[in-house]
């Protein structure tokens, strides 16, 4: 598994299709790009820019075809200070370009102020994923998502 | 399952010469002489038909939408009588109907919420029903003391008895077991059960004589035993028969939903008969199983089937010919801003996004797909584009949903398809605002429709449930409603058009219930109606408005249904300036017209959804170009007629 910036213009991401994860780093751009983090870690911002979510796959290198958790902490702030308070996290991942998702629903459990762990994710296919965090407060759900590529 | 006899290859030759419909092994359980499979005739020259029932006698009774009347056939096709407003036939929009074992006829009114009950030659009985116990009923089955009503808009199947009394409520809102998402037809079984098509959720639900859920069957799907918009049932004969609407076919069950067999494929040219179907949605079997009447709205008809070929008309007609992949149909909803136009696809549950930089419209992204989970539809319904901005604004009435997308295109992107152009920003669930009590009052959780924005990008957002305007902020908050159920100025029912005006002082509704445009300032005041059009003697047409464009030139735009035209009218004295188009297949013309809207120079596009295509015309009404399917595209583009268009 390779992690690529999201979201990235059209261009870029047919480049990422075309020439992997170097040429998609290069041209990538766009609001909310994933920004390295420490270790494994990786922090992307909602698609209208109301939440900061940092991740952690477990184990680091997506496996094809078994099962995987993540580590999600959810802020609202870029700087981290405030975890979200009050809202709820739902996670999903689909492959855009054959319109299917996963075939299981990953469990998500709370585990303190802004912080999740999800269970039972499951990338059955190799190739382009797209990885959604879609987070809820009240009636209105925003989306941080991030790209991956399977091997 | 049978087991397989050794059949002579004579007598195997003769079965394949057959013309009929597609057969499946399991058809081998059917009893062949009760098998539906001959095309035998039109009851035609219908207003915009919408349900059917065959009484014991044999006669068969038709809802007209268009006109608000209810024709009457004898047995032999031959029309024998039509119920209107003036012999006190007095319907509002008549969507279902049923004729009991006396003779009496049960019609469904959408729009004012009732059941009439008619005499065999059309006296006047009795109201059931009423604003308290039914909102949109349409399909409805009557037998052994048992009146049901299928209720599309609260989701649910109510049942009566013969002398009005509300027995009880079968089902409630939802997904799950015993749930219904816009139920269109009930229908009663010789044990009771009631069998509903359960219509969004792409299903069949039994329910037990004493109303408890008992099981379902179907799925989304082409393939036998699955369903795209199951709109009308009927059982008859110990099989159950489903007007699989967005399928073009007409599928065969035992009563516990194991599929039997199945007729009808897409017509392959426009308006083409003779067996083949287009959109399916009202269904009337003969007690004996074998003489079926198939409802064709867009093309205005009534289809005949039998188990007997026709002996007049020679030959059989059904064709060979089979194709199990539903098709994509253009409209509801357009939008057009900049190089962008969005049209929703609803079979294909997506959105359609074409670049109009070049002549032809090309399509260069589908944004969604079939599903429930956030940035998926159901029923993708009103579309907003904002080139500028390059987001696009969806709202889902199943899902009571609207979702904002980030589309990543501009004008000097290379036109090309790219399925991630798009991304899911974010999204408003209407159902969970009514459940959180922050939905202003509302009596139901909005079902949300048509939309358009204002220049302080509030949204403006037809709600179809509570027959009123949501007005949203630009974060997606409920700040008012405007409007409210009713008749009266200022009231709506089932509004399915929402525009601004030039000046972005007026909304202008299409208030398609009570048939009529209202212009309203934005806190909601009534301010006028629009003209009705009328003929040359001044007599008001059957209308149906729909669908609105405003706010570029001084002049509103409303599709029309049942006119199969566009209606200009000064968007402010609400004046009917112009009819443009006619009803067809050529060039400015269009079969049943939904969404329209109108780009920075002026030109219309159109939603011609009967037609599977979308219709570019100048504001004056000429002719610029068609878009969508071939079959579709090639009489206007050529400017022949069906038929004559073969090379």
């Amino acid at each position: 598994m390779t992690l690529a910036a999201s979201p990235a213009s059209g261009a870029a991401r047919r480049a990422l299709l075309l020439f992997g994860l170097a040429s998609a780093l290069l041209l990538a751009r766009g609001s909310g790009a994933a920004r390295a983090g420490r270790g494994a870690q990786k922090e992307v911002t909602s698609n209208a820019g109301a939440w900061h979510v940092v991740y952690e796959c477990r184990p680091e290198v997506v496996p094809l075809n078994e099962t995987f958790g993540l580590a999600v902490r959810v802020y609202e702030d870029a700087a981290r200070t405030r975890p979200a308070a009050g809202v709820e996290l739902t996670v999903d991942a689909r492959m855009p370009h054959h319109g299917h998702g996963m075939r299981r629903e990953p469990t998500v459990s709370r585990a303190g102020p802004g912080r999740y762990e999800v269970e039972g994710m499951l990338l059955h296919m190799p190739g382009y994923w797209e990885l959604y965090f879609d987070v809820t407060r009240g009636a209105v759900t925003e989306r941080a998502q991030d790209a991956l590529e399977v091997d | 399952m049978t087991m397989a006899v050794p059949i002579p290859a004579l007598a195997l030759l003769a079965l394949l010469a057959l013309p009929a419909p597609h057969a499946r092994s399991q058809e081998a359980e059917a009893p062949a002489a009760e098998r539906i499979r001959f095309f035998r005739g039109y009851l035609g020259d219908l207003a915009l038909p919408t349900a059917t029932a065959i009484a014991a006698d044999g006669r068969v009774v038709v809802t007209e939408a268009a006109s608000r009347s209810l024709a009457v056939f004898e047995p032999s096709g031959r029309l024998a009588a039509r119920w209107t407003a003036a012999g006190g036939f007095d319907l509002a929009a008549p969507a279902g109907v049923a004729v009991g074992s006396d003779g009496a006829v049960y019609v469904s009114d959408a729009t004012r919420s009732r059941v009439g009950v008619f005499g065999p030659q059309g006296e006047h009985r009795r109201w059931i029903g009423g604003p308290d116990l039914l909102d949109a009923p349409c399909g409805l089955d009557v037998a052994g003391g048992r009146l049901l009503v299928a209720d599309r808009a609260r989701h649910v199947v109510e049942e009566f008895d013969l002398d009005g009394g509300h027995v009880r409520t079968l089902g409630r809102p939802g997904t799950g077991p015993g749930e219904l998402m816009s139920p269109r037809d009930v229908a009663l079984g010789a044990d009771g059960r009631a069998y509903v098509a359960d219509s969004d959720n792409d299903r069949v639900q039994v329910f037990a004589a004493d109303g408890s859920p008992l099981f379902s069957f179907g799925g989304f799907g082409p393939f036998p035993g699955m369903f795209a918009g199951p709109a009308a049932l009927e059982a008859r004969a110990g099989m159950l028969f489903v007007a699989d609407r967005a399928n073009h076919r007409v599928q065969v069950f035992d009563l516990d939903g194991q599929p039997l067999y199945e007729w009808g494929i897409h017509a392959l040219r426009p308006g083409e008969g003779e067996g083949r179907l287009h959109y399916p949605s009202g269904l009337a079997v003969a007690a004996d199983g074998g003489r079926a009447i198939v409802v064709e709205p867009f093309d205005r008809r009534c289809q005949r089937f039998g188990a007997e070929p026709n002996e007049a008309a020679g030959e059989p007609m059904m064709s060979l010919l089979t194709s199990i992949a539903p098709s994509t149909h253009y409209g509801m909803e357009v939008s057009r801003s900049g190089h962008l136009m969005a049209i929703n696809s609803p079979e294909g549950h997506c959105v359609l996004v074409f670049d109009v930089a070049l002549s032809d419209p090309r399509l260069i992204t589908t944004v969604g797909a079939r599903g429930a989970k956030t940035g998926l539809f159901l029923r993708p319904s009103g579309v907003f584009l904002d080139s500028a901005a390059r987001t696009l604004a969806v709202t889902d009435p199943t899902l009571r949903r609207l979702s904002l997308f980030a589309l990543d295109v501009s004008p000097e992107d290379e036109v090309g398809f790219d399925p991630l152009m798009w991304r899911f920003v974010r999204s408003l669930d209407f159902g969970r605002l009514f459940d959180l009590g922050l939905a202003g009052g509302l009596a139901a959780a909005p079902e949300p429709g048509a939309l358009t924005r204002d220049r302080a990008g509030r949204f403006y957002v037809c709600d179809r449930r509570n027959d009123c305007v949501l007005v949203l902020s630009p974060a997606f908050e409920l700040v008012r409603t405007i409007g409210g159920r009713g008749a009266a100025p200022g009231s709506f029912r089932r509004p399915s058009g929402v525009a601004l005006d030039s000046r972005g002082e007026r909304l202008l509704v299409v208030d398609a219930g009570n048939r009529r445009v209202q212009a309203l300032d934005l806190a909601g005041e009534p301010l006028l109606v629009f003209a009705t059009p009328a003929d040359a003697d001044g007599r008001a047409l059957d209308s149906m408005p729909y669908g609105i464009a405003a706010g570029r030139d001084g002049f509103a735009y409303v599709s029309d249904v049942a006119l199969d035209q566009v209606l200009k009218y000064d968007e402010r004295s609400g004046e009917l300036k112009a009819r443009l188009g006619a009803p067809g297949i050529l060039r400015a013309q269009f079969n049943g017209p939904r969404g329209v809207a109108q780009d920075e120079s002026g030109a219309l596009t159109v939603a011609d959804h009967g037609n599977h295509r979308g219709h570019l015309i100048s504001a004056a009404g000429e002719y610029v170009g068609v878009f969508g399917a071939r079959q579709y595209t090639r009489p206007a583009r050529l400017q022949r007629p069906v038929g004559e268009d073969e090379e």
